[in-house]
């Protein structure tokens, strides 16, 4: 991105928050009435926080769906001329942190494994006015993590924050078709059942990628004496257990050790550091982890059934479509621990699973 | 020199009955490398601008803030309106819960005040009439009043003639101490509950409430029976709650810190001075005394109003749609260590 279109971009978005009236988000502090009078433009898109069931349901009146934050609402300005890192940022919700830690300001710095897709997504980014930039790698390679730091500094000055997002839940390539009878030992199984190169992968993604990728950009951090945040994505399987998914369980609950310990030793540097835990969240990873359970039981496996005895979250039992998570509802959260706003919370471990952790 | 007073009584008031060690290094000497004590932050964590806000986030939308006279109740009915929500506050504190209704309205927001003791049915019933004749519904809530012992808020400190109702270990504790905290924590948060869930249910178009918890509602602190106590139970409401009325799409969090700048936790680090004076035996305050962030700020800084309002804002927001039944610990790693 040339410095004359990064102008163009701020005159842009200057005009954008004109026209929206919004241009206070940033800590300007304007009155109740000039906020008043901003109010109505930028609550255009919500409505109620639920509407009915339609059609209702006869037996139980008053059900209700959840209405999810739109796809595409951001706030403006939010973090204007940070630089983060967003990990698996190819697709799900990588992806969409990406796209809308752009539209807030700030420089991205995309990092998967999946080069094309991954590279697509930040010119698609960069097409938009926003600033972007592609690692290619596999997380679980210490010099990937090494380069998306580096990337960061050479190209915006320096580093802000990183959601670690990249996660597997089994040895298959992210976008290797899914033919379960010659993958049966890269994916998920019991214990007895389970193999070793399915066991190694996982934990070398979800465990050695994100050690990997915090040493690297805690140091940076350090270096430059002026803080930073970091979200790491763990998922309800960091917190609960889950039948038949042994590494994936054991990845994510490693992934809450590591971000309490690094919250603890990067306090002193400014350094705040939270994990989100999700439940079941519409994501490729998600998909194709049903499509290897289906194309298992099509060839006539059996289990006792109980590792999908609990499954739903309140919000999804709930919903009358028993929609999951969206993305963007997850990717609001990590922004929000990105942002100033959460300024006293470090070592959280949030559990942002529609309940599914409560009962 | 009050300053620091002040944060020792906070820091006290959050462990309850802690040393003064880390509170007597200088912090030149806290930056030394090679393990200083605490206050050692090269980087401390500056707090959120009292004044960010997020524009028409809240707009035409009515929520109900409990104790909204002082503290994180007034500071998010503030930044409630200044977003463009009508808010309807309610405090038993009548002076300053009518101020903090006219700062709103002299910003220019809207604003009415119910003056009334949570833990009367007839005041969150009242409330609720409230929003519902004044703004012609109801969003939500912050049920944020609470206490941490079992004197009137409104009366000045004085331990000698309140001791016993101030906090004390169990076997030292009053009854009339327990009743007290646990009528406006305990009974309060559920009548509350109840009058808003019965509105939210009946509007038919779902809603959102908040609790206000605290670390104390997540694990044990010393000498602080009914505090932590009711505090567990604030975060069992929520649990339950969030379970009964996912079916109605409301959504219902807590949110749980460690000291905040508020004048409960100063008269909570008051009352614990004055105690350590008389208390005789083993006291177990001095074990954890700090959150991560206050044990590593050159001040060791509690949390500001500002900090846990950001939080509490986060999750009345649309953006926190997939969010219900959370305990969120908002608390600088408190419970992570």
């Amino acid at each position: 991105m040339t410095q004359d279109s990064d102008t163009t971009d701020g005159m842009e978005r200057r005009d954008f928050l004109k026209g929206f009236g919004i241009a206070a988000a940033g800590g300007l502090a304007g009155t109740v009435t000039a906020t008043q009078a901003e109010a109505q433009a930028m609550s255009l898109g919500f409505g109620p926080y639920a509407t009915a069931w339609n059609p209702q349901d006869a037996a139980i009146p008053g059900r209700q769906n959840v209405v999810p934050i739109a796809d595409d609402y951001f706030i403006p300005g939010r973090f204007a001329g940070k630089t983060i890192i967003v990990t698996g940022s190819a697709r799900g919700m990588g992806e969409v942190a990406a796209r809308r830690l752009a539209k807030e300001g700030a420089n991205v710095v995309g990092v998967d494994i999946l080069q094309d897709l991954g590279a697509s997504v930040v010119e698609q980014i960069k097409a938009e006015g926003g600033n972007a930039t592609f690692v290619g790698g596999d997380i679980s390679e210490d010099a990937t993590c090494a380069q998306m730091v580096r990337v960061a500094v050479d190209t915006y000055g320096g580093l802000d924050g990183a959601i670690n997002n990249a996660g597997v839940m089994d040895a298959l390539f992210p976008d290797e078709p899914i033919d379960y009878p010659n993958q049966k030992d890269r994916v998920m199984a019991r214990i007895d059942e389970a193999g070793d190169e399915y066991f190694d992968r996982v934990i070398k993604v979800n465990v050695y990628g994100t050690f990997y990728a915090m040493r690297h950009q805690i140091r940076q951090m350090i270096a430059q004496n002026r803080g930073g945040a970091i979200v790491n994505v763990a998922s309800v399987a960091g917190i609960r257990g889950f039948g038949g998914t042994v590494p994936y369980v054991s990845s994510k609950h490693a992934v809450q050790g590591l971000t309490k310990t690094a919250a603890i030793d990067c306090a002193a540097y400014g350094i705040r550091v939270n994990s989100v835990g999700m439940g079941t969240t519409v994501t490729p990873m998600f998909e194709r982890a049903f499509e290897i359970i289906g194309q298992r039981r099509e060839t006539g496996f059996a289990d006792t059934g109980i590792g999908l005895y609990k499954s739903m979250s309140l919000l999804q039992f709930s919903d009358q479509a028993k929609r999951g998570s969206t993305a963007a509802e997850q990717v609001a959260i990590m922004l929000f621990l990105l942002s100033q706003e959460a300024s006293n919370i470090t070592g959280s471990t949030y559990n942002t699973d529609g309940g599914f952790t409560i009962f | 020199m009050e300053r620091r007073d002040l944060l020792k009584g906070m820091t006290l008031a959050a462990g309850a009955m802690a040393t003064t060690a880390s509170l007597t290094t200088p912090p030149a000497q806290a930056q030394v490398p090679g393990g200083r004590p605490g206050r050692n932050a090269l980087v401390p964590m500056r707090p959120l601008d009292p004044d960010y806000h997020i524009p028409g986030r809240f707009a035409g939308r009515t929520y109900i803030v409990t104790g909204s006279a002082r503290g994180m109740g007034a500071a998010a009915a503030i930044r409630l309106a200044r977003e463009g929500a009508n808010v309807v506050g309610v405090d038993w504190l009548k002076d300053q819960g009518e101020a903090t209704d006219a700062a709103i309205r002299d910003l220019g927001g809207n604003s009415v005040f119910i003056h009334g003791d949570i833990a009367d049915p007839a005041t969150m019933e009242a409330a609720v009439q409230a929003a519902a004749t004044t703004y012609g519904g109801l969003d939500g809530a912050i049920n944020n009043a609470g206490v941490m012992d079992g004197v009137y808020s409104g009366e000045a400190n004085d331990y000698d003639s309140q001791r016993p109702l101030v906090f004390a270990r169990i076997h030292e504790a009053t009854q009339d101490y327990w009743d007290n905290v646990f009528r406006t924590n305990a009974l309060g948060t559920f009548l509350s509950l109840r009058a808003e869930l019965g509105y939210l249910v009946e509007q038919g178009k779902g809603g959102v409430i908040l609790n206000v918890g605290s670390i104390a509602g997540m694990t044990g602190l010393a000498g602080n029976p009914a505090y932590v106590a009711s505090k567990h139970a604030v975060n069992g409401l929520t649990r339950n709650a969030a379970i009964d009325y996912a079916p109605y799409g409301i959504r219902v969090n807590s949110v749980n810190m460690a000291a905040t700048d508020t004048p409960m936790v100063a008269r909570a680090g008051a009352m614990v001075a004055a105690s350590m004076k008389t208390s005789q035996g083993p006291m177990m305050g001095s074990i954890k005394t700090n959150s991560i962030l206050a044990w590593t700020d050159p001040e060791n800084r509690s949390a500001t109003v500002g900090e846990q309002v950001g939080m509490m804002l986060f999750l009345l927001s649309d953006e926190a749609s997939n969010f219900t039944g959370g305990i969120y610990a908002t608390d600088g790693g408190w419970t992570a260590y």
